[in-house]
C-alpha cells in the first residue's frame, strides 16, 4: 500500500468513537439543569423552554460577518448511498417489514451538540454528524410498521445513550458513540392511532416520552427507566375512571376515555418544584360536542403540570375550555423567573395556537395574564373567571359555514417561541389565516377525532414576527413577514439577536430589540428552529432546510 | 363550493394552505431606484432582502433592498377583498352567497 493510499484509506478505518475524540462523556442529566450556553443537551437547549443562548460571540456588532462554516445534506432510509456518494453505515433497527415507504420528510427536529458531535433525527432516522464539519458519523434507520410521519422533534441523551421515539409507536434506545441499538419498547398501540414525534426529555433517571394520535384514544405522558426502558409512570391527561380529577367535566367516563388531549410536543422542566409543565391536544370528536358534555374537557387544550418522580397531577390550566377548532395548546411553554406586580415570581409563559397568550404562576398554575394577541381571533366571546377564552357557538363549524381565525392549524403551531431576558420580550411567529369551517356530519353524538366538518382555508390576515411584553401580554412589536413567517422556531441570543426563517427562503437575524434584520443567508424554508453552540471558542450557528442542516460562524 | 370561492378570491386547491398577505398572483409592483429610473411590473417575489419584478416582454429584474432603498410600492388588488375577511358576518356571507346562487 503506497502512502498515499493509506492516507486515503485511514479516515475509514476509524471508528465513529475515535472521530467523536477520547473521553467524550455524553450528558450526565446534572448538566441539564445549567442555562442553556456552550453546548445544547436536550430538546429545548435547556429545561426553561426560553431557548435563549447566553452565547454572545455573534452579535449585533459583528452578525453582518456570519458565514457558512459546512453544509450536510442527509438521506432517509436504509440505501448505502447517499447524495453525496457512499455513507457511513446505516444501522438498521425497526420491527417493520422493511417495505413500508413514507417519504424523505424534513428535519424539524432540535439537534442535540455534545462533545463536538450533533445527533439528529427525521421519521424513522437518526444520524451523527461531526459539528466542527459536519460529515456524518453514523446512521441509524428504523423499519417501520407504519404510523403517522409527520415530523420528528429530536432526540434525548443520557450519558451515553440516546432516545428517540417512533412514528409506531417506539422508544429507541441507542449508543451515543457508534449509533447501535442498545433496546426498543413499544409506547403506544398503533392499531389505536397513536403515532409519536417528540424528542424525548431526560430528567433524572427519568425518560420523559409524549405521544400523538388523531382519531379518539386518550392522550397521556409517560416515564420510563433509562438504563431498562421499563415503565415507571403513565399519566393520562384525561380521566379514565369514576372519581378522577376533571371527570366532572366530561359528558360520561366513556367519552373521557376517548376525549384526546395528546402530548405530542415537548415541555418545560422546573427543577424546584420537580413539575414538568407541558401542552396538551384538542378533545375529539375535535370540531362538535358529541357526547363530551358541556363542560370543560379536562385536561385538554391546556397546560399541565406534573410530578416527574411520581407521575401525579400538580396543577392544569385550559387555554381552551371546551375547544371547538383543534387548537391544541401543545407548544412548549417557557418557565421565567421574572418580576410580576413588584415581587420576583416563577412564571410559566405561553402564546397558544388558539390566538391567545397567556402568563401563569408556574407554581400553583394561578392565573396571572391573558391578552389576544392573533391580529383577527374571533372564536371567543370573552374570558371565563380564570382568564380562558369562552368558545363563541356561533363560530363553530355550521352547515352554512362559519368564517374563523385563526384557522386549525392555528396563530402559532408546535414551532418553540422564545425568551430573552435582555429584553423580558416573548417572542413568537403569529400567523392569522382565516378559514371556512362546515359541518358536514350533523350526528349529535359527532365523528370520530378530526372528522365530522370540512375546512376550507380562504384568506390570511397577515403573518408576523411578534414580540410580547411577559407581564402585561401587550404586543411591544411586530415586523410583518412577506411570506409564513417563523416556520421551525425562534431562537435569542446574549448576542442580543434573534434567529428565524422568514417564510420567504431566508435565515435572518433580528435585532431583539425591535426587529429589524441585521443579517440574512437565502438558504430555503427553514424548517427547524435555529440553534448554537461553542466549539474551539467560536459559536456556530446551525439551522435545517428540508433534508440539509447548515452551519454558520465568524471566521 | 361557491361560497368557498368567492370568499377566498378565486378558484384554489383543496387543502391549499391560506395565501400570503400579498397574492402574487394579482399584484402589480413599482421601484424606483435612487437614479430616479422606475421599473414596474409584476409582483414575482418580494421579501426584505429582494424585489423581484415580471417585466411586459416576459424577463424580470430584481432589485436588492436596504430599507427604504430603493422605493418599493406594492399594488395588490386583492387587499381590499381580504381586508373585508374581519368585517364580514357570517350572516353577510351566507346572504351574499344565497344573491349569488340566484344569478344565470
Amino acid at each position: 500500500m503506497t502512502l498515499n493510499k493509506l492516507l486515503l484509506t485511514a479516515p475509514f478505518l476509524l471508528s465513529p468513537a475515535m472521530l467523536m475524540g477520547q473521553g467524550a462523556s455524553g450528558v450526565d442529566p446534572a448538566e441539564l439543569l445549567k442555562p442553556l450556553k456552550d453546548s445544547w443537551p436536550t430538546y429545548s437547549g435547556d429545561y426553561s423552554g426560553k431557548r435563549y443562548s447566553a452565547l454572545d460571540q455573534i452579535n449585533q456588532s459583528n452578525v453582518m460577518h456570519l458565514t457558512l462554516a459546512w453544509m450536510c445534506r442527509v438521506t432517509a432510509g436504509s440505501t448505502q448511498v447517499g447524495r453525496g456518494g457512499p455513507r457511513a453505515s446505516v444501522i438498521v433497527g425497526g420491527e417493520g417489514p422493511g417495505d413500508v415507504f413514507v417519504g424523505g420528510g424534513s428535519i424539524k427536529a432540535s439537534a442535540l451538540e455534545v462533545d463536538g458531535v450533533l445527533y439528529f433525527t427525521m421519521p424513522d432516522n437518526a444520524w451523527a454528524v461531526d459539528a466542527r464539519d459536519g460529515s456524518e458519523l453514523w446512521h441509524y434507520f428504523w423499519k417501520t410498521k407504519g404510523g403517522t410521519h409527520i415530523g420528528n422533534r429530536g432526540l434525548g441523551m443520557w450519558h451515553r445513550t440516546l432516545f428517540m421515539e417512533t412514528p409506531d409507536d417506539y422508544l429507541v434506545a441507542l449508543d451515543a458513540a457508534t449509533g447501535q441499538e442498545r433496546w426498543h419498547k413499544g409506547i403506544a398501540d398503533l392499531s389505536q392511532g397513536y403515532f409519536s414525534t417528540p424528542a424525548p426529555v431526560v430528567v433524572g433517571n427519568h425518560v420523559l416520552v409524549g405521544t400523538g394520535d388523531d382519531i379518539d384514544a386518550p392522550g397521556f405522558l409517560q416515564s420510563f427507566d433509562p438504563e431498562t426502558g421499563d415503565l415507571q409512570w403513565k399519566f393520562y391527561t384525561v380521566p379514565m375512571k369514576k372519581g378522577d380529577t376533571g371527570m366532572d367535566s366530561w359528558g360520561s367516563v366513556d367519552a373521557a376515555r376517548h376525549g384526546g388531549g395528546q402530548a405530542w410536543v415537548d415541555g418545560a422542566y422546573d427543577p424546584e418544584t420537580k413539575l414538568y409543565i407541558f401542552g396538551t391536544g384538542n378533545p375529539t370528536p375535535a370540531f362538535t360536542t358529541g357526547t363530551r358534555g358541556p363542560g370543560d374537557n379536562l385536561f385538554t387544550s391546556a397546560l399541565v403540570a406534573v410530578n416527574v418522580d411520581t407521575g401525579k397531577l400538580g396543577w392544569y390550566y385550559s387555554t381552551s375550555p371546551h375547544d371547538m377548532h383543534d387548537y391544541d395548546s401543545a407548544q412548549t411553554p417557557i418557565l421565567i423567573d421574572a418580576m410580576y406586580e413588584g415581587k420576583m415570581r416563577k412564571l410559566v409563559v405561553t402564546p397558544a395556537r388558539n390566538g391567545y397568550y397567556f402568563t401563569l404562576d408556574r407554581v400553583t398554575g394561578k392565573h396571572l395574564v391573558t391578552s389576544k394577541y392573533g391580529v383577527y381571533t374571533n372564536w371567543a366571546k370573552g374570558l371565563n373567571q380564570r382568564g380562558a377564552p369562552v368558545y363563541d357557538p356561533e363560530k363553530n363549524a355550521t352547515v352554512p359555514g362559519s368564517l374563523v381565525s385563526p384557522t386549525s392549524d392555528g396563530t402559532t403551531n408546535w414551532e418553540p417561541s422564545s425568551y430573552s431576558p435582555d429584553t423580558g420580550l416573548v417572542y413568537v411567529a403569529q400567523d392569522n389565516g382565516f378559514s371556512l369551517f362546515y359541518l358536514i356530519d350533523v350526528d349529535p353524538r359527532g365523528s370520530m377525532g378530526l372528522g365530522g366538518k370540512e375546512e376550507a382555508q380562504v384568506g390570511s390576515g397577515g403573518s408576523f414576527l411578534t414580540a410580547i411584553d411577559y407581564a402585561t401580554g401587550k404586543i411591544a412589536w411586530k415586523r410583518p413577514y412577506y411570506g409564513r413567517g417563523g416556520g421551525g422556531g425562534l431562537l435569542t441570543t446574549a448576542g442580543k439577536l434573534l434567529f428565524a426563517g422568514d417564510g420567504s427562503e431566508n435565515l435572518v437575524a433580528y435585532d431583539v430589540t425591535n426587529g429589524k434584520p441585521l443579517w440574512h443567508t437565502r438558504i430555503g424554508e427553514v424548517t427547524n428552529a435555529p440553534q448554537t453552540y461553542m466549539l474551539d471558542g467560536h459559536q456556530y450557528l446551525i439551522a435545517a432546510t428540508g433534508d440539509t442542516l447548515w452551519s454558520f460562524l465568524l471566521y | 363550493m361557491l361560497q368557498t370561492i368567492w370568499v377566498g378570491g378565486g378558484l384554489r386547491r383543496r387543502r391549499m394552505p391560506a395565501p400570503a398577505a400579498t397574492s402574487r398572483r394579482t399584484a402589480t409592483v413599482s421601484v424606483t431606484l435612487p437614479s430616479g429610473e422606475s421599473v414596474e411590473g409584476r409582483l414575482v417575489q418580494i421579501d426584505d432582502f429582494l424585489v423581484t419584478v415580471g417585466l411586459d416582454d416576459g424577463t424580470v429584474r430584481t432589485f436588492r433592498r436596504d430599507d427604504d432603498v430603493p422605493k418599493v410600492v406594492v399594488h395588490d388588488p386583492m387587499k381590499a377583498h381580504r381586508d373585508l375577511m374581519a368585517v364580514y358576518t357570517d350572516k353577510d356571507i351566507h346572504d351574499v352567497t344565497a344573491y349569488l346562487v340566484t344569478l344565470k
